[in-house]
């Protein structure tokens, strides 16, 4: 095959991040701050997106529900009056169906408190899920702080009903105080 | 137990990949008009935390809404999956210099020399002879089977003030990936 054909070496690091991209078969991928406006603005490209897609009606629907969850609690920043540091929101299609991925990074604190809901989440049935999911909606109370993990634990069990699947997630150690969180929703 | 095809872990790489090259925001998918209002507005929220002079936004902006129009009117659209050419892209990362805004899309192989020519012609031009072209070019001007009248490289090249630096990468025979990055100056 001809070789590449460029102007200067400045763009070439550009080229090279986007080609190790290309093997995760990205069908939609987002970095950057999350205020409220970007998250409606996200939904709405990311749902054409989908709908695109010859996929049956409550495959889409599911899709769409994960994204919602995701985009609004777990890696929205819209309760700052300034939005926080940029989150990522992925999108990829294989195989195995679709797989959406999110990543932000948040205090030790509430690192642990998710870890400590997506492990009890992951050892329940449907049945206890949706058990959970009516006590935990009667529990909530707004908080005004910048992550509600109240809202974000009744996300996650709403992914894990909906998805029928474990919630993958990784913790990674920053050089701050803060960690990467990531979690990993496959829907089949 | 997780799917084999996708590890999670490569996320954090990902994202620090991202922050390395100082990218604010970045896109992945499909282009069209209303994508494109889309990507302007969530720039424009992105923008609103940036402490920069109004005129530099504006002059980001417009070069963002010529790219991406220029992305809608030539990109590729690949229908067969077999073929991995990627999906068009936009970029924009932020140093303490400069603005860059990065954009990708398949095109045919067919067009790489009329977009080769059209760059380096304006990256050879100082302002004064960008003016005379553009306005030459606004004169001889016809409408192209995608439309518009060329005059996108004119404009990007005079609103940045600085060379448009390209990339065509071989996807197979007939298919390239075009990139293009602007930079404009704080």
């Amino acid at each position: 095959m001809s070789e590449a054909i460029f102007s200067d070496a400045a763009i070439c690091s550009y080229v090279d991040f986007k080609q190790k991209t290309n093997k995760h078969k990205f069908i939609f991928s987002y970095r950057g701050k999350l205020s409220h406006a970007i998250v409606k603005n996200l939904l709405a490209m990311a749902e054409k997106k989908i709908d695109s897609f010859n996929e049956e009606a409550s495959v889409k629907k599911k899709i769409f529900g994960v994204m919602v969850n995701c985009l609004q609690t777990i890696c929205a920043d819209d309760k700052a009056e300034e939005a926080g540091s940029s989150s990522i929101f992925l999108i990829s299609k294989n195989a195995d169906g679709f797989t959406i991925f999110t990543g932000r990074y948040l205090e030790k604190t509430v690192v642990d408190k998710l870890q400590e809901i997506i492990e009890s989440i992951n050892q329940l049935s449907r049945e206890s899920l949706s058990d959970l999911y009516k006590e935990k909606l009667k529990e909530l109370e707004t908080l005004n702080e910048k992550f509600n993990i109240d809202e974000t634990m009744l996300s996650l069990i709403d992914i894990a009903k909906k998805t029928n699947q474990k919630i993958v997630y990784l913790v990674e150690p920053s050089s701050k105080d803060d960690f990467f969180f990531s979690i990993k929703v496959q829907i089949k | 137990m997780e799917p084999a095809t996708q590890n999670i872990s490569f996320l954090y790489e990902f994202y620090r990949l991202m922050k390395q090259h100082q990218v604010i925001m970045m896109y992945e998918g499909e282009f069209s008009q209303e994508i494109t209002k889309s990507v302007l507005s969530m720039t424009e929220n992105s923008f609103s935390t940036e402490k920069v002079d109004e005129a530099i936004k504006k002059k980001v902006y417009n070069i963002m809404m010529e790219a991406l129009q220029n992305i809608c009117k030539h990109e590729f659209k690949n229908t067969d999956e077999s073929i991995a050419s990627g999906e068009s892209l936009f970029m924009i990362s932020s140093t303490d210099k400069e603005y860059q805004i990065i954009t990708g899309n398949a095109i045919e192989k067919k067009i790489i020399d009329t977009i080769k020519n059209k760059i380096d012609l304006v990256n050879s031009l100082d302002q004064e002879g960008l003016k005379n072209l553009y306005k030459e070019a606004r004169l001889n001007s016809t409408i192209s089977a995608v439309g518009g009248a060329g005059l996108g490289f004119i404009d990007i090249a005079r609103k940045s003030a600085n060379k448009i630096s390209y990339h065509f990468n071989p996807v197979n025979e007939n298919i390239y990936y075009f990139t293009q990055m602007v930079t404009v100056t704080k």
